[in-house]
């Protein structure tokens, strides 16, 4: 029998207090620790986790699947890259503007959405997604975007005096984009836990019923495609601070795929999922390449090593679909059900809590709590 | 002034080649067209897979015809009659547990099903293009030349062969679907699922079909696309895809007919702009496919041919 913890109550906000303290103290050993190459794809990792939270508020929550999100990474990451390598922009404004754009984009490509789903639109997005690379090789642009060859940007940003920790500027760099993705999680969680949020989720799950309710589905569809493209953009732009420049093909179907990968490993429907995504999407082809590399058998030429990740890709989507639906948040989530169960507050709780005279309080004891809870529970 | 216009389109040869070398093309993304669509028609769903299995069929003919030393009609046959067994097989054991779920199962599994065959078949045979079996002769020489002089007006025997075994597979679809027991039930799960059940058609064994036929088809779509490129590897059919796709969505995901007609529009449109106007290089031809598909979907979501679905919530 797992302990019960009121929504709101002191012990759920100590909780809180130390599961987002913890990975904030692991973040920063981390970066004190690990060697800078480690930094640069950890700051991969938290630059894409960032374009998954956008595809996971589109797909998971929204019910409209996506496989266009490379493009808006895409456009964002060039957006910064033109405005650091050739206006000498820095980094940080580079981001609202590479968010326009995005929002300008994700709108576009909303408006297919309002009139098709599921697959259809699946297919729509995967034009987009096929086509973008060959739009930034194409000649016309190719002054600005560098064309094939792809576009060099340098942040070359060193660790500022008034950081008391010990870490290397790689790390530091890091650490921003750290920060970045925690802000993308936070605005996140606070949208679907708001009334939009709410809509979102009917809209998902029951369209008509949402309409009849007043909803305008064909402006919410839109206007979450504009939002959750906006998150891939930042995103994107942010990850020029990882200082490998752009490339055309590597904002292509693969990243797509990519993401939405993510975001299935992650769990669909979660925002922290996308943290766990953008890790797995880095590390896992890093380390089936690695391992594949010694097994030079299983090859006809060694140098396509790197195939092997996309094999591991394969069979964990199909699986993943079959053995854990719900992502590794849900069996993280099934494991923190074992150790607390955390329930909401009822109304005679909240007001045994809050007294009239206003001030604070603290709650009855917990076996009260929890008997009080199981009664009021149907 | 900066000429917008290619003059050397209204000459009558060039432009006689544009359409020709169009419906070569079209006929291509209708084959693909068509595969898409044959699993679309009874399963609602677009398998991202199809052109790998295509591309993985190609390699086993290549390697039954040229390393085992089978004739290569008996080659394509065998591949056929394979590949539309693993069809089977795969809709059976991969597709059918989650096909009603709610939710992005079916997307998610066919996106698998192309990162892992694309994988296999480069890690299997390699990333350096071979030299592709050819179902037709494609020489230098292999080719009927219909006007002399610059520029030329030439007519391959490959595009011929392309055009026929595309309408023998058409013809033959057509046949089977409409005047035997098996595409009547194949039909009417396509019509309505839940009534073909009830009126006792088996519909996961219409499911199978469905799968196996387009696996199918594939081998021959696949064998056409090897022909014209002339060489063979893992990415074979990955450009071919998105035309395919765009094809379908323009003449409709549930019709035969949609899938070749709206093959053809998108070849003669991918041709015959590019070559019309001067500021439109060949590579943003993709683009013109992504223009067509995504005006089609918005204007009319059901294609020119295809049935509109009416749903209850």
């Amino acid at each position: 029998m797992s302990a019960k913890v009121v929504k709101g109550s002191r012990t759920h906000r100590l909780i809180q207090v130390g599961a987002y303290g913890g990975c904030a103290v692991a973040v920063l050993l981390v970066a004190m620790t690990q060697p800078d190459f480690r930094m640069i794809q950890l700051t991969q990792a938290a630059t894409l986790a960032m374009a998954m939270v956008g595809l996971n508020m589109l797909t998971g929550y929204t019910g409209l699947a996506s496989l266009g999100h490379s493009a808006f990474v895409g456009v964002g990451a060039y957006t910064a890259a033109i405005l650091i390598a050739d206006h000498g922009w820095p980094l940080l404004a580079t981001i609202p503007v590479s968010i326009v754009f995005g929002i300008v984009l994700g709108a576009l490509l909303g408006l297919p959405a309002i009139r098709t789903h599921g697959m259809y639109l699946g297919l729509v997005t995967f034009a987009v997604a096929a086509v973008f690379p060959v739009i930034i090789k194409s000649e016309a642009l190719s002054d600005r975007t560098g064309g094939a060859n792809g576009k060099r940007v340098d942040v070359a940003w060193v660790k500022p005096d008034w950081f008391p920790f010990d870490v290397t500027d790689r790390a530091w760099r890091f650490l921003v984009a750290a920060t970045g993705c925690a802000v993308a999680c936070l605005v996140a969680s606070n949208i679907i836990r708001s009334r939009v949020g709410r809509t979102l989720i009917s809209i998902r799950d029951n369209p008509t019923a949402a309409a009849v309710s007043g909803m305008q589905l064909a402006r919410w569809k839109t206007s979450v495609f504009a939002a959750s493209a906006a998150f891939a953009a930042a995103g994107g732009a942010l990850g020029s601070i990882a200082g490998t420049g752009v490339a055309p093909d590597s904002y292509g179907f693969l990243l797509a795929v990519q993401l939405l990968l993510g975001i299935v490993l992650g769990g669909i429907g979660t925002v922290s999922g996308a943290i766990i995504g953008g890790l797995a999407v880095v590390f896992l082809p890093y380390y089936t390449s690695e391992w594949a590399s010694g097994k030079s058998f299983l090859f006809v030429d060694p140098a396509d090593s790197g195939l092997m990740a996309n094999v591991v890709y394969g069979l964990l989507l199909i699986s993943c679909v079959y053995v854990a639906p719900g992502g590794a948040v849900s069996l993280l989530r099934s494991v923190r059900k074992r150790l607390f169960v955390v329930v909401p507050a009822t109304p005679e709780l909240r007001d045994a809590g809050r007294p009239a005279t206003g001030a604070a309080q603290d709650l009855p004891p917990q076996p009260q709590v929890s008997t009080t809870v199981k009664e009021t529970i149907p | 002034m900066f000429a917008l216009i290619n003059d050397h389109f209204f000459q009558l040869s060039y432009f006689l080649q544009l359409v020709a070398n169009g419906l070569l093309n079209g006929a291509l993304y209708a084959g693909t067209a068509l595969t898409v669509v044959l699993v679309f028609l009874t399963t609602g769903h677009i398998n991202f897979a199809q052109g790998e299995m295509a591309t993985m069929s190609v390699f086993i003919v290549f390697v039954l015809s040229q390393e085992a030393g089978v004739p290569l009609g008996l080659a394509v046959i065998l591949t056929i009659i394979l590949s539309a067994v693993v069809g089977a097989v795969i809709e059976r054991t991969v597709v059918r547990p989650v096909e009603l779920r709610e939710g992005h199962g079916m997307l998610i599994i066919s996106l698998g099903l192309y990162l892992l065959l694309n994988a296999l078949i480069a890690i299997i045979w390699g990333t350096v293009p071979l030299t592709a079996p050819k179902l037709f002769p494609a020489g230098l020489d292999d080719q009927f030349v219909l006007v002399e002089g610059k520029p030329r007006f030439v007519i391959t025997y490959g595009a011929i062969g392309t055009w026929v075994l595309l309408a023998v597979v058409v013809t033959t679809l057509t046949l089977v679907l409409n005047k035997t027991k098996l595409g009547l039930g194949y039909r009417a799960v396509a019509s309505n699922r839940e009534s073909a059940s009830l009126h006792g058609v088996q519909v996961g064994r219409m499911l199978m079909f469905g799968w196996g036929a387009a696996a199918g088809t594939g081998v021959l779509v696949g064998m056409l696309v090897a022909q014209k490129n002339g060489s063979l590897d893992f990415n074979l059919m990955g450009p071919i895809l998105i035309y395919g796709f765009a094809a379908a969505a323009l003449g409709g995901f549930d019709s035969i007919k949609g899938a070749v007609v709206g093959g053809l529009i998108v070849g003669l449109v991918e041709s015959l702009v590019p070559g019309l106007f001067t500021f439109i290089g060949g590579e943003l031809s993709l683009g013109i496919a992504l223009a067509v598909m995504i005006a089609i979907l918005i204007v009319r979501p059901e294609g020119l041919f295809g049935r509109r679905q009416v749903t209850r919530a």
